[in-house]
Formats: structure tokens, sequence, C-alpha cells
């Protein structure tokens, strides 16, 4: 089936890039917008180029945020001796869900797959060792929890973090108990990720 | 495990088709082209999520159907109830229930319900290169053992993505940050190391079952064994030639069946790391990994000689079959649990001697119930001892039906049928069990 419009096949096109849409899903996706209200639609367009033009990323952590430093990060009531690593903000968001943890966090934004192309360069894994030997007076680095997904790339991330934060003397530790290997962080229950969190090891 | 009971729809040549099965033996007979093997292809499907023939669904899809869908039930030994459905959709993939609770990944089905498949290419495991006795291995660790099944996905996912690095780098002619290759590397001996451990103490464990099923198929002097030694120093199986008791003294080999020195898994690490390292040269030169689970080498010998080198055609087909049978006592031993069994034109060039003593095995206590293909039933019935014996008939275009009594050639069903259906014959042979001769 093909709609009679090159736009609508055009919006067909773009919904079907996003991840886990296939091309069905995309064409009844197009044919609601097509019977939402123009406001609406305007709305939705305005909300999807307001993300790309406002949201930034934290200059200290790399969460997403609207502001120069994101809330948590600006927070007076977070331990920031505690650094916890994880691949992308939906992470954060899975782990501040659990109320387990008061630390800050340090977005990598992946992890190393060379089948993906993706080497430490292109993480922000620089940034966290910077981070870490930072001589901050105030408060001086002393744990960083790994909370990188458990599967094969998640793994060899950690290890090779953990390798180049051995030499700075910090507590590193690992999520491990808990989460099943090969499961995700984002979708892991808030209580078996609150178990993991408090039964870290040292990696 | 029995099956009792598999629905094919849109499967190969199959449009819609069920199939009851008996307790003890069942004979699926018709012509080439039929569809009986497709009824064992489809069991296989519920059983391990794929065919015994394809990792290609699309393959297995019959022309004009846009998805297929595979329903079993069975029964375990315990009398516990388990109903899997496969259903594949190009597109959209494929789906397990079991139970009618969808299964998360394909994986998780694996070892529900274990599953022996003859086949008349069985004799490649030793004719053939080692990935052929590297498949027939890890088929078997993967339904007895969940853990290896599931380091073996990730040192598989691991090996990927390290051959890819090495790749990289050769490419760009530049060497990559050392400290990256050496992540990659640490992780890929943490999935390999079990895997040796794995494979080491399942064939010290399985030579005991692959003396006695030779012996039963073959009725020779013959000693068949297996080795291997997947390191320097790291063994298990008997040395070539040597007696079993000569071994057991010699240093790392985990040597005789019985109580042998266990190998610790650091210790494995460590000579994988070892030989990785010694490999470093040459991984760079190739661009991919060289040493490892996935070029594990697995010696099949008979009276000390390997089969690969010194095997007449006759002992290829005798191991073959004996490493099936082996296959089956090993998981039914680990497991707790019968085999479901599936034999795909096993019988149809095979000597009478042989025909005789497989029929006797799979008649016997040992064996529970079976699933056999066969161009024609005479074959198998000339060689059948009386008992127990379903008879089903598969026409071309899929139909399977009860047997009629002259055998598939005189049957009132020639062959045009578009769609079909399977029915049986108890061609049950009358006689009450007690009077069954062995
Ligand atoms: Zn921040």
């Amino acid at each position: 089936m093909q709609f009679t419009s090159e736009s609508v096949e055009d919006l067909v096109e773009q919904f079907s890039k996003l991840p886990s849409i296939g091309r069905k899903t995309a064409r009844r996706l197009a044919s609601f917008v097509l019977k939402m209200p123009k406001t609406e639609v305007e709305e939705l367009a305005r909300a999807l180029v307001a993300v790309k033009e406002r949201v930034r990323f934290c200059t200290v952590c790399f969460n997403v945020t609207d502001h120069e430093v994101c809330p948590i990060c600006a927070s007076s009531r977070r331990n920031r001796s505690v650094i916890c690593v994880v691949e992308e903000p939906n992470d954060v968001m899975a782990l501040e869900r659990t109320d387990g943890f008061d630390g800050v966090y340090h977005v990598l934004g992946g992890v190393i797959s060379p089948l993906d192309g993706i080497g430490p360069e292109d993480l922000r894994i620089r940034e966290l060792v910077a981070r870490v030997s930072e001589p901050d007076a105030e408060w001086p680095v002393s744990e960083v929890i790994l909370a990188v997904n458990p599967n094969v790339e998640g793994d060899t991330t950690a290890f090779y973090v953990s390798k180049l934060l051995a030499p700075l003397g910090v507590n590193v530790s690992r999520l491990a108990r808990g989460i099943p290997m090969g499961g995700d962080l984002e979708y892991t229950d808030e209580a078996t990720l609150a178990r993991a969190l408090e039964g870290r090891v040292s990696a | 495990m029995q099956i009792d009971k598999v629905t094919l729809a849109g499967f190969r040549a199959h449009a819609a088709s069920t199939v009851d099965f008996s307790a003890d033996m069942n004979l699926l007979v018709g012509p080439n082209g039929a569809g009986k093997t497709n009824v064992l292809e489809a069991i296989h499907v519920a059983c391990l999520s794929r065919s015994f023939l394809t990792h290609n669904d699309r393959h297995v899809l019959r022309r004009g159907s846009d998805h297929y869908a595979v329903e079993a039930r069975f029964t375990s030994d315990r009398g516990k109830q388990i109903r899997v459905r496969v259903a594949f959709q190009p597109g959209a993939g494929k789906r397990v229930f079991v139970n009618g609770a969808p299964v998360e990944r394909l994986t998780d089905l694996v070892g529900r319900v274990p599953v022996v498949v003859f086949a008349p290419d069985d004799q490649r495991i030793t004719a053939e290169g080692p990935d052929e006795r590297r498949r027939f291995l890890d088929s078997m660790l993967c339904q007895s053992s969940s853990t290896y099944l599931e380091n073996l996905v990730n040192y598989r996912r691991t090996l990927k993505q390290r051959n890819e690095l090495l790749l990289t780098q050769r490419r760009r002619g530049v060497p990559v940050d050392a400290d990256v290759l050496a992540s990659w590397t640490a992780e890929l001996i943490r999935h390999a190391a079990p895997l040796v451990e794995a494979r080491l103490a399942f064939v010290a464990g399985f030579n005991r079952h692959l003396e006695t099923a030779y012996g039963r198929i073959a009725r020779v002097a013959e000693r068949p064994s297996i080795r291997y030694e997947p390191l320097p120093g790291i063994r298990a199986g008997e040395g070539s030639g040597g007696d079993a008791a000569d071994d057991t003294g010699s240093e790392a080999g985990v040597g005789d069946d019985a109580a042998h020195p266990h190998i610790a898994l650091s210790d494995i690490a460590d000579a994988l790391g070892a030989a990785l390292e010694r490999s470093g040269r040459a991984e760079r030169q190739r661009g991919s990994t060289q040493t490892g689970p996935h070029r594990d080498e697995l010696d099949m010998l008979l009276d000390g000689h390997l089969v690969r080198h010194y095997g007449s055609q006759g002992q290829h087909r005798t191991f073959g079959m004996a490493l099936k049978l082996a296959q089956y006592d090993y998981l039914r031993e680990r497991l707790g649990e019968r085999p479901v069994l599936l034999l795909d034109d096993v019988f149809d060039n095979l000597d009478p001697g042989r025909i005789e003593a497989f029929l006797n095995i799979l008649q016997s206590d040992a064996v529970g119930q079976s699933i056999t293909t066969a161009a024609r039933r005479e074959i198998v019935h000339a060689h059948l001892p009386d008992g127990p014996c379903r008879t089903l008939q598969v026409v071309p275009g899929g139909q399977v039906e009860e047997a009629m009594d002259d055998g598939w050639g005189n049957g009132t069903r020639s062959g045009e049928q578009e769609n079909g259906q399977i029915t049986a014959n108890d061609a049950d042979h009358g006689e009450p069990e007690t009077d069954r001769h062995d």
C-alpha cells in the first residue's frame, strides 16, 4: 500500500527512521497525524525543533538539560564525591526513580562498540578522567560507580574505564548483582535497580 | 519427554497439517518431497526455535504464505504438559510462546524440551572439518546448560567486536589503543574460560556414553573415544594410542572418565591469555582472533586413530550414529528427562545388520518415544520386531494421513493434492508389551 501523496510518503519515511518503528507503524502514525487538528500538529513540530534548539548537555555530567549545568549537578544536597557513570540520559532517570542515590552522574553517551564504529574518543571518557582527577578542594571524588548495562559492550567499557581510573586512587565499583545479564538498565524495575546499587562490587 | 501433537501452518510443504503421535515408535512414510522431514523440522522448531536444516526462517516459509506457525504439545517424563508455539513473519520476526506466555529471548526456549536428531549427514561430524564437531558439541552443551548457552552467545558477540577492532587496525595500518584491545581481550577470556571448562568436563564424562552406544550399533571390538586439548597442558579424554590407565598419571591431563583432576577456571583463563598473547602477531596480520573456543578441535578416535584420517565409510556412519545415541543418553542423564528423538531418513541407506541393531535400541527401554521418517515403510517394517509402531503416511502437498495397509506406493492418494492433512494408522502389531522380543 502506498499513499498517493508525496508529502505523506515523506512523513512515513521520517517516522520509520525512529527506533522500533516499522513501515506499518510509520503509516499508522502518518495517517493519525493527517487526522490531528492543525494546532496540535504545530505543537508537536515545535516540541521536536525545540528539543534540538534548547536542550544541551550539562557541562559537568553531560546529561541533557535546558541550562548550562543540570539541576542535579547544581544541587547543594547532592554528594559530589560519588559519581555514578551511565551510558545514556535515560539511565539517569531510571536511577533517580530508585531514590537510593544521592551522588552525581556522568553520562558517557554510549559504550565502546567497534561494530558501530564507536571508540573511547567518541564517548565522554576523557571528561570523566578529568573530572575525577580535578583537585577540587570542596568535593574530591572518592568513589566512581560504573552503572553500565551488563552486556559485552558495557562490560568492556567498564573494564576500560576502570583501567584508566585505577592510577587516580579512587574507589571504582560496578553494578553487578540483580540486573540480569543482557538486561537493560533503563527497563530494570526500581526495586531491582536499588538492590543493584546497594550490592555494587569493586571493578 | 514426549511429543503428543504438532500443528504446522504455512510451513514448507504444509499449508495446514496436524499430526498426533503415539508414545512409542512413530514412522512417517512417503516419497521424497512429500513433506515428512518437514514434520521433524517443525518439531525441532518447537524444541529449539529453529530448524535443524537451516537457520533462515524464510526458507522454511511455505511459498505464498505470509507467515508460519508451529504449535506442539509435549508431556514431560514427570507428566507435566508443555505447549510451545513458534510464529514467524518476515519483517516482524519470530515469536515464541510457552504455555501461552511469550518468551523474551529465543534462547530462553532452549533446554525446556531436549531434542536429538539423527540425520543421514551425521557422518559429517567425523568426516569433515572441525566446525562440524564444534557444532555437535555446542548443540549438546547448550541444551544441557543455560549458563553454557549464555556464555556462548556472549563469547560470539565479543569475538565479533574484537575481530572488528583488529580488522579496523589492519585496514588503517595504525595500532589501536592498546587499552581498548586489552579490554576486549579480557571480556573475551571471561566468556571463553567457562566454555573451555564445560567442554573439558563434558568430554571427560561423554566417552563412557560413546563407548556403550558404539558397541550397541556396531557390535565390534573397536573402541571409540573423544579427545580434547584446547590449550597446552589442558586436556580431556584419552591420549592417542594409549590406554586410559596410562594417561591418568600424566600431569595436567583430565584423563579418565571418573575422578579427573579438576582444572581451575583461573588456570584456563591464564592459559587462554597466554595463547592470545602468543598469537598477537598473527591476529594483527590477519585482522581476526586466531585462538579460542571458536577454533577448538575435538579429536574423534577409533582405537586411538583419528577417524577423520583413517575411518572407512562404514566407520564414519557408525560413529555418527553412536555420537547421537550417546548424546541422547548424556542429555537424559544430565536433565533427568528423555529427549525427543527424531530420525530423518537414517535407515534408507543402512545395511540390514545396523538397521536391526538400531531398531532394537529404539524399541528398548532405554528409549521412549521416537519419530522416524522413511521413503518406504518396508525399510523399517521388514526388520521391526513385533511391537507398537504407529505409521503415518505423508503425501505430496503436505498431507499426513492413516497409512494404507499396502504402503504408499499403492495408496489411492497419488500425489496431486494442493493442501494436505496428516492422518495415522495405528499399525500396532497387536502384541502385548510382554511378548516383545529384543
Ligand atoms: Zn549535570
